[in-house]
């Protein structure tokens, strides 16, 4: 006779390596700690471009409405909002017990001021999309806002859901990515921030002048510490041995793991995103489709894929259940063969180990943000593949300024890695119309615009699915991105906190019910 | 110290704590699980793989079973879509008013309304729906054989759709489990723990890991070859994910979603967590999607959806219309909505 047990704990050896960080990081009883893989570089909602830094502006900031659990918008910093007969005006109601971190009271021209800051083109917010229904925006006395918008607009709520800055942030516009303001953020949130450490962790505290929804001014945890863990394969290390209380995002291969101990709850948490390598069609030779079809077809992407995790091979611009997805797109095949007929066809020669064309070789560089998970094994494992094939290939990994600088300031790029992440409403408009903010490829597609043109202004459910899915069919025969996965996504929370609901997309909208045991 | 705060970490196991249970039979009578299964092998192994279609229906006992897991799926499918119709059908007025309901829609809400006996609504459908012959849907036809592929249904007047009461058509009859360790194996450990009866997530949260510490405590005993077969097919790990799903579908049907939810979601093998396995049953998926479509998390019900539609790793044809429900609602409800995204 013999005794059979389930594996459910993490094998010994762990624990004596990881004994010392459990001693070392004992946390206050209501403090959460969570893991980043990096700090985000600002606390500013105007200029937010990851999720990290759309984390931490959750915590410290507020919008006009905002999701309730069953993802409805309900007011938030609005009271009640009043849509004129024709559908293109609106008077927002503010309340009027809401106080900022500074103590100075929240008004109307908080709300007038932010609308302008953000749609202001000369202070290039990365918000400024969100604002483009809004034609203009007035003050009515202290609580209330008169919003007038570009066309009509049936639940505009859904759309108030920016954060409001104060407007003493923003009295001299254009606003900028520098103002100070980004290091010393003031909102209406939950958590205020308190500090900036120097081992790059963050530290909010609990806002006593916080107003919550429906009376709930109560917040749970009294701190939340922000640490930045740059190294992914030891965050679900110290999850286990509760260094941190949260995790923001499982590697896939740490999922079966964390799952097994009873310590942490994992959530499904940022499932809209997927990685993608996007070629910079203002150049050549990826202005040329037979270039880029044929590089997408050197590709073998279930073999960049496995080494990394769990996933979904796509074929356009959606994940596979999304509702936009079209199932009957096929992948374009694994095919050097096809691959080198489509380079002869662009007028390349295989010359010895390189492809060839007017005396020189086809060659590229792909970068990739440093600070992606996982980006690192992806591109070299990418440029292998290619070099297998012909292709010179160098690979640059940049942290977050320079990637800012040098792919979104100057397009200075040939092929980017990286991943976008949406909310549940998918937009890739600002990513592929060609006067979206986010194109980066540089594709310019009329028919693709008209497209993405229709879809926006659907009034029903039905033509906007069976219009995007054609989108997502153009999208692949365009080619501008080799299309890659969708990794299992999920965020791990310690069971010390208690009463969790994960928003989907945002992560803390929902924290300040979080109660830690 | 090292050791002392391991042990310290890890329970006592009890003497067994899985007396009588069909895991505890396999495992110390392993003879008796082959005379059982050998004789049909095929069936049984597509059974535990929850391969229901390949199956061979009829009255042996795997087939029972297979027709009982397949009915029960049906069960929560039909919720699934036909919420998703009917949730549809409300919001339009609201969220298309400048569109007129479509023919197909109206005429699909007035059908399910009055076939789960909601007057009011069918009073509200009554006059908007087109008259349709009856037999139209399938729920009012012969109970149809289960397609490969179910494919829209077209009419003059409705136009093609998804025929919302598919599911419910497929649904067989309820049918007596087989005696014996035929009818428990694969199944649910039923009586370990309570589980509650409100829709409390920190109360479900501590039954499941009471379930846990229950079976963690526990052990098999038997000879090498049953505790061999009881690891090689992974029977406690099924055994435990059947009894959360069971407890899941079972929240569902009392009006728990967010129980429901957590029993589906704690259930998960996430070493796999987009594939149908022994322990990812169609049931947790579908659960899944009930559970999150009633807590108005229509997006995310569309990814445990996914897994089930005929082209991916769950294949059941019925799936198709209850995913392209689900997807117009979801649309449906981001209509208003302004797209936000981010680098990584």
């Amino acid at each position: 006779m013999r005794t059979l047990r389930l594996p459910r704990r993490p094998a010994p050896r762990l624990a004596a390596t990881l004994l010392l960080a459990v001693a070392a990081s004992t946390a206050a009883a209501s403090q959460l700690r969570y893991a980043e893989d990096q700090a985000p570089g600002i606390v500013n909602p105007l200029y937010t471009t990851t999720m990290a830094e759309t984390r931490v502006a959750e915590l410290v900031f507020e919008s006009l409405y905002a999701d309730d659990h069953t993802l409805a918008s309900v007011p938030r910093l609005a009271v009640s909002g009043e849509l004129s007969s024709d559908r293109l005006h609106m008077t927002v109601r503010l309340r009027d017990d809401v106080r900022w971190q500074d103590g100075a009271a929240f008004t109307a021209d908080d709300v007038v001021r932010t609308i302008t800051a953000m749609k202001d083109p000369a202070s290039a917010s990365t918000e400024q999309g969100r604002v483009a229904f809004i034609a203009a925006a007035r003050a009515v006395g202290t609580d209330a806002v008169e919003l007038d918008f570009v066309r009509p607009e049936l639940r505009p709520e859904d759309k108030l859901t920016f954060k409001i800055l104060p407007a003493s942030a923003l009295r001299t516009l254009p606003a900028r990515r520098t103002d100070p303001f980004r290091l010393k953020p003031v909102g209406t949130g939950p958590w205020s921030l308190v500090k900036f450490n120097n081992d790059n962790s963050i530290l909010f505290a609990a806002n006593p002048t916080y107003r919550g929804p429906e009376g709930k001014d109560d917040i749970g945890i009294t701190e939340v510490l922000m640490k930045e863990v740059a190294d992914k394969n030891y965050q679900a290390k110290l999850m286990l041995y509760e260094s941190v209380d949260a995790l923001v995002r499982v590697l896939p291969r740490d999922l079966a793991m964390l799952k097994n101990s009873r310590k942490v709850e994992l959530y499904p948490y940022q499932t809209n995103s997927w990685w993608y390598a996007g070629f910079n069609l203002q150049r050549q030779p990826f202005d040329d489709l037979r270039v880029r079809r044929a590089l997408t077809e050197m590709v073998d992407v279930p073999g960049l894929l496995a080494p990394i995790g769990t996933g979904d091979t796509i074929t356009g611009p959606y994940v596979p259940s999304s509702p936009y997805y079209n199932h009957a797109t096929p992948a374009w095949p694994h095919d050097p063969g096809d691959a080198a007929s489509l380079l002869t066809a662009a007028g390349y020669t295989r010359t010895g180990a390189s492809w060839m064309r007017a005396g020189r070789p086809l060659s590229l560089t792909i970068v990739a943000p440093r600070a992606l998970e996982s980006a690192q094994e992806v591109a070299i494992n990418l440029q292998s593949q290619l070099q297998a094939q012909g292709v010179e290939v160098r690979v640059d990994f940049l942290d977050d300024a320079a990637w800012r600088q040098q792919v979104w300031g100057e397009r200075n790029f040939d092929v980017a890695l990286s991943q976008w992440t949406f909310d549940r409403n998918e937009d890739i408009r600002e990513q592929f119309h060609s006067a979206g903010t986010r194109n980066l490829t540089g594709l310019k597609d009329k028919d693709l615009d008209a497209l993405l043109d229709t879809a926006r202004d659907a009034a029903d459910p039905l033509t906007r699915k069976t219009t995007l899915r054609d989108v997502h069919q153009r999208v692949h025969d365009d080619a501008p991105m080799v299309f890659l996965w969708t990794l299992d996504s999920y965020a791990a929370l310690s069971t010390r906190v208690r009463n969790v609901t994960v928003h989907p997309f945002t992560f803390f909208a929902w924290a300040p019910e979080w109660q830690m045991q | 110290m090292i050791l002392a705060l391991l042990a310290a970490c890890t329970p006592t196991p009890t003497a067994s704590g899985l007396d009588g249970t069909w895991v505890a039979e396999v495992a110390a009578d392993p003879a008796a699980f082959s005379a059982l299964v050998d004789p049909e092998r095929p069936a049984w192994v597509a059974l535990h793989a929850h391969a229901y279609l390949d199956v061979p229906p009829g009255q042996t006992a795997p087939g029972r079973r297979a027709a009982a897991e397949l009915a029960q799926l049906d069960e929560v499918l039909a919720e699934v879509q036909e919420t998703a119709v009917l949730t549809l059908a409300e919001g339009w007025a609201t969220r298309s008013p400048d569109v007129p309901v479509p023919a197909w829609l109206s005429a699909s809400a007035l059908r399910l309304a009055e076939l789960r006996a909601d007057e009011a609504a069918a009073a509200r459908w009554r006059p908007r729906a087109p008259s349709v012959p009856p037999g139209l849907f399938a729920v009012d036809q012969p109970r149809p054989a289960r397609p490969a592929r179910a494919t829209p249904t077209t009419h003059p007047v409705l136009g093609t759709f998804w025929d919302p009461t598919l599911p419910r058509a497929l649904r067989a009859p309820p049918a007596a489990a087989p005696d014996g360790l035929a009818g428990r194996l694969f199944g649910p450990l039923p009586g370990l723990v309570t589980f509650p009866a409100t829709d409390d997530a920190d109360a479900c949260r501590a039954a499941a890991a009471a379930l846990d510490a229950h079976i963690d405590g526990a052990r098999l005993t038997g000879p090498d070859d049953g505790l061999a077969l009881a690891a090689d097919l992974q029977l406690l790990a099924v055994a435990r994910a059947r009894t959360l799903v069971d407890q899941g579908i079972a929240a569902l049907r009392a009006g728990q979603p967010t129980c429901a939810l957590y029993y589906a979601s704690h259930a998960q093998d996430l070493s796999a967590p987009r594939a149908v396995t022994p322990v990812n049953a169609p049931a947790l998926y579908a659960t899944l999607a009930a559970a999150n479509l009633r807590l108005g998390h229509v997006r995310e019900a569309l990814d445990a959806l996914a897994v089930l539609r005929p082209d991916g790793p769950g294949g059941l044809s019925e799936v198709d219309g209850a995913f392209e429900a689900m997807a117009d609602l979801a649309v449906q409800q981001g209509l208003s909505g302004a797209g936000v995204s981010r680098e990584r």
